[in-house]
């Protein structure tokens, strides 16, 4: 066993390189979610993995056996797809049992089968019916049954969940992890939904312009982006201008323009005067309600509220800064004095220093 | 020391080619396999009988071009040298060419005081005519001048049904297909029974109220007939392109302060240009080679003067001539002709169709269209208008009708002979006519769905080198001349040293069975395909992707996901393949010389004399096409590009 290794792929249409050099290694029965924006070639280097696309260079194992160049039918691989592609010629039953018919499953099994599959993605009532009397995420259901029905050695989903409302792609998504955990399956998920990335991977492998950028779990590329693309594409963030005043061993401090100094914690050595780019996350942000308590203490911007908004748990605040830079905040602690400052005044807010995140460029520094 | 590395990159780049090439037909075999077997079968019965008339319209011989077989490879056997001699005698014979138009001819004549024979009244005969400016001027001026009125006529029915409501619309939109159900030859009987000189106008209208005869002669009777039948296929494209058009770009325009007549000329019909250029092109193209008009419009009424046209001179010298005789250089040289304005019609269309697609761009609400209501007095303006054309056109069907009950004009008596005729085994019978022409229709039309099928396909799904070739050999064949196709497939399959040394027009019982029904695959196939690849274009690959992904091979999904989902698109354009097929006329005439062979359109063609025979043919055909074409109109949802093949 060892599951879908990917090394080295490109992949090109004519003269556009949509996949360059990526390489993957991804673990039996690990889900490995493939993220980025529209474009970024995800949904290609998917298309590679069941055949329907063919590299230009590079190798695609599947469990051990290369599958570079094998035909999609011979692969042993399932997909399910944005727009479910349930046949509409066919029952449900039909489309479940499909599959298995192919491999010349004598009508019994495939029955069992079908009905078993069913009944783990709920849908076991439905069996007679056809795929146009079901509403999306029913359909999306079935095909995920359709799917694992042959027993695929990966799980290949092209943003499954794309075309559903919010509400049933945050119930369906939790279901697609908590059953293809349950059955040990192998399964890479191409997504564009960060959040959807983060609530389900084992892995989350970030693709941008058809090159990797980072792979890691969802806490790793959360909080240790190797990247400026990475750390703004993953969560939610503010990224700030600011120079380098002074550095002490791993300690820096980085003036933002006339909104105040902070401190960031990095090893590697940099001369005062270097232009940084730093992300802070909402999150990592507190608004201080009172003026003398923020000149007692460090890490203090000051901007003007300019949207201030109360979202029961936590208020969001934009803060605009003398750099006319934009600062978003989570605030949890003091949410009623926040709520209640409203907009268009001055306030002080303070980073937490652990938190901040620099990079040169587009290059973290640790 | 340089040319090394670049000899190996040579090296490697080759044999990454190859690779390449072996790689893909692995992975693939089956398209593979479909497109080069369908390529050399278009090749095979296309490119190669027309390659052969262009060759023999440029050598000396008078039956220049041999086909030799070798195994299954065609051979040509060029006995002479290339001239030019051919081209010089036609273009500078005034009996081809004469710009002047002919001496003491006449557009309109009026004789006044005559006796008209039939009631015995005095009369004046008005002759619409239009003077003989030699055989391929007038081809050129039949389409030009048909291709005019179905347009004016065609274009304005086009804008009322897509823009405005009124009462009996419904009714209307089905009722102007019907002109479309005019098959070959039937259009110019229809025309003589309704006004041709001893025409049903004529003897009980015109002559009786207004003491007039009016007769249209010579290419005014062609055009005549034609606009009649041809103006729909100009309203069915420039519907759908009405329709295709995004209302909001409209509303945009009005928004920003167009209306009226500027609206129309600014948006709307820059928009349906499209439509109204490959419509226009389409009907040019099929008035230059019909046959059938000329053919019957001589039979019927004598009319000399409807015989100077391309496809009747050629075809009169393959009828007068024998065995090899039957085709001269002269006939195919004016094949070319028409071939070239052919092809060069059909590029025009393809790059029309291409464009055609912007107008669909942003279509995001369906079904808001722009109609608006008018009122009483324009809503009885508009019938009338309708109601005049519909009559117009459909006299020719009325025509037909009441001479297969009544075929003698001299004589009206009530009769079904004609009809009972079909029953008739014996030689005068049309059993075997009838028999012979659903065998072959039906034959190739069985031909036509599996190759359609197979071909709109891979030209859909499939992406690879020469692609929009593919395509444009697929659909070329609407706009060949069956004409000159026939005169190809006679030099290509009739010589002594014919395939496998059989000569296969000849030879019993096979004559010309298998060859006729692979013309009429190749001449009918355009329709199938249009509406296979219509069909495929609204089924998601993905169905495909998701049955490939499970194991199915290409010959599995496309047997058992998309075949289904596409069976209507199939059924309805093999449904129109198959009755153009019955109405096939061209290739028909000329590969077929025996009785017991011949088709319903054969018999016509052979007995244009007996009015009341071809009536009941006509009748016969008209019911089919009608059954066909509502069948067709209700599976593909009034698509005018697979009713026209374009």
């Amino acid at each position: 066993m060892e599951g879908v290794r990917i090394e080295n792929i490109t992949i090109k249409y004519d003269d556009f390189t949509a996949v360059e050099g990526v390489s993957l290694h991804v673990k039996p029965g690990e889900l490995v979610t493939i993220l980025g924006p529209s474009g970024c070639g995800k949904t290609t280097l998917l298309r590679s993995i069941a055949g329907f696309v063919t590299p230009v260079s590079g190798h695609i194992f599947l469990e051990g056996k290369e599958i570079t160049h094998l035909p999609p039918q011979h692969r042993g691989t399932a997909m399910i797809f944005q727009n479910y592609a349930l046949w509409p010629h066919m029952t449900i039953e039909q489309n479940v049992e499909y599959g298995l018919k192919l491999k010349g499953v004598p009508k019994e099994v495939r029955r069992k089968k079908a009905v078993e599959m069913l009944k783990l993605v709920k849908m076991e009532s439905q069996i007679g019916k056809m795929p146009t009397q079901i509403s999306g995420g029913q359909q999306q259901r079935i095909a995920l049954a359709r799917a694992l029905a042959v027993d695929p050695d990966v799980l290949l989903c092209d943003e499954p969940l794309s075309n559903l409302d919010a509400k049933l792609r945050v119930e369906l998504r939790t279901e697609i992890r908590e059953i293809s955990k349950r059955l040990g399956i192998t399964v890479i998920y191409v997504t564009h939904d960060q959040s959807e990335a983060l609530a389900i991977s084992d892995r989350i492998a970030i693709l941008r312009d058809g090159e990797l950028q980072q792979v890691g779990p969802p806490l790793e590329v959360f909080h240790d982006p190797d990247n400026l693309f990475v750390g703004e594409f993953i969560g939610e963030s503010s990224t700030l201008k600011g120079v380098l005043e002074e550095q002490e061993g791993n300690k820096a401090k980085i003036r933002i323009g006339d909104a105040g100094l902070i401190t960031a914690y990095f090893e590697e050595q940099l001369e005062p005067g270097a232009e940084l780019k730093i992300l802070i996350r909402p999150q990592d942000v507190n608004v201080i309600p009172n003026k003398k308590r923020a000149d007692n203490e460090e890490n203090i911007l000051k901007g003007i509220i300019r949207t201030n908004s109360f979202m029961g748990d936590h208020v969001r605040v934009n803060l605009e800064l003398p750099t006319e830079e934009r600062l978003i905040i989570a605030e949890r602690k003091h949410i009623e004095e926040t709520s209640r400052m409203g907009v268009d005044v001055e306030a002080f807010v303070q980073v937490n220093p652990e938190k901040v995140l620099c990079f040169l460029e587009e290059r973290r520094i640790r | 020391m340089a040319a090394v590395p670049i000899l190996n990159t040579t090296k490697s780049s080759i044999s990454d080619f190859f690779n390449k090439i072996f790689r893909e037909l692995k992975k693939d075999p089956l398209s593979w396999f479909f497109i080069l077997s369908i390529t050399a079968f278009f090749v095979y019965f296309l490119v190669v009988p027309l390659i052969i008339i262009i060759i023999t319209a440029f050598t000396t011989e008078n039956f220049a071009v041999h086909v030799r077989w070798i195994y299954i490879f065609p051979t040509f056997d060029i006995n002479g040298s290339f001239t030019l001699e051919t081209m010089k005698n036609v273009l500078s014979s005034r009996r081809f060419i004469q710009p002047g138009g002919a001496p003491l001819d006449y557009m309109i004549r009026i004789e006044s005081q005559q006796k008209y024979p039939l009631t015995g009244q005095t009369v004046t005969y008005v002759y619409i005519k239009f003077k003989d400016y030699g055989i391929i001027l007038n081809t050129i001026i039949v389409g030009i001048l048909t291709t005019l009125f179905s347009l004016i006529i065609g274009t304005s029915i086009a804008f009322i049904m897509a823009r405005y409501k009124f009462p009996g619309k419904v009714i209307f939109q089905g009722l102007m297909l019907l002109p479309l159900i005019v098959p070959p030859f039937v259009g110019g009987i229809g025309f003589s029974v309704m006004i041709g000189p001893q025409g049903l106008l004529n003897q009980y209208v015109f002559s009786k109220y207004l003491g007039l005869v009016i007769i249209f002669q010579g290419i005014a009777g062609i055009v005549f007939v034609q606009t009649l039948h041809f103006f729909t296929l100009i309203y069915l494209n420039v519907y759908s392109s009405l329709l295709n058009i995004d209302p909001s770009l409209e509303e945009q325009a009005e928004n920003l302060g167009a209306s009226g007549f500027r609206l129309f000329r600014t948006v709307t019909f820059p928009l349906a240009m499209p439509g109204i250029a490959s419509g226009s092109i389409l009907v040019l193209i099929l008035a230059m080679e019909d046959l059938g008009t000329p053919i019957v419009l001589y039979g019927a009424t004598g009319d000399n003067a409807a015989t100077k046209v391309i496809t009747y001179e050629i075809y009169n010298t393959i009828i007068a001539g024998e065995a090899d005789a039957r085709i001269n250089p002269q006939a195919t040289f004016l094949g070319a002709v028409l071939l070239l304005f052919a092809i060069v019609g059909f590029f025009f269309i393809r790059k029309y169709v291409a464009l055609r697609q912007y107008s669909m761009i942003s279509k995001g609400r369906a079904g808001n269209t722009r109609e608006r209501k008018v009122g009483v007095l324009a809503s009885i303006g508009i019938i009338a208008f309708l109601m005049a054309v519909f009559l117009i056109a459909t006299l020719i069907q009325f025509g037909i009708i009441y001479r297969s009950l009544v075929p003698n004009a001299q004589n009206p008596q009530l009769t079904f002979d004609n009809y009972k005729n079909f029953f008739n085994t014996g030689a005068e019978g049309l059993w075997i006519p009838l028999k012979n022409t659903l065998m072959y229709s039906f034959g190739a039309t069985f031909i036509t769905i599996i190759l359609a099928t197979i071909a709109g396909y891979v030209a859909n799904r499939k992406k690879f080198p020469g692609q929009s070739w593919f395509d444009a050999l697929l659909t070329i064949p609407i706009a060949i001349p069956g004409i000159v196709l026939g005169m190809g497939y006679w030099k290509m399959f009739s010589n002594s040293g014919s395939l496998f040394g059989i000569d296969w027009l000849t030879l019993n019982p096979l004559n010309p069975v298998l060859i006729l029904m692979i013309s009429y695959t190749v001449r009918r196939f355009p329709f199938t395909v249009r509406a296979v690849y219509a069909g495929l274009q609204q089924t998601d690959e993905v169905l495909e992707e998701a049955a490939m992904n499970l194991g199915a091979s290409r010959y599995r999904s496309l047997l058992e996901i998309v075949t289904p989902l596409i069976s209507f698109n199939i059924i309805g354009g093999a449904l129109i393949s198959l009755v153009y097929s019955m109405g096939e006329v061209s290739t028909t005439l000329i590969l077929v010389l025996d009785r017991n062979k011949g088709t319903l359109t054969w018999d016509m063609a052979h007995n244009t004399g007996e009015i009341g025979r071809l009536c009941a043919i006509g009748v016969f055909l008209m019911i089919i096409q009608a059954i066909s074409l509502f069948a067709t109109n209700f599976l593909l949802k009034n698509r005018a590009e697979a009713i026209t093949g374009i």
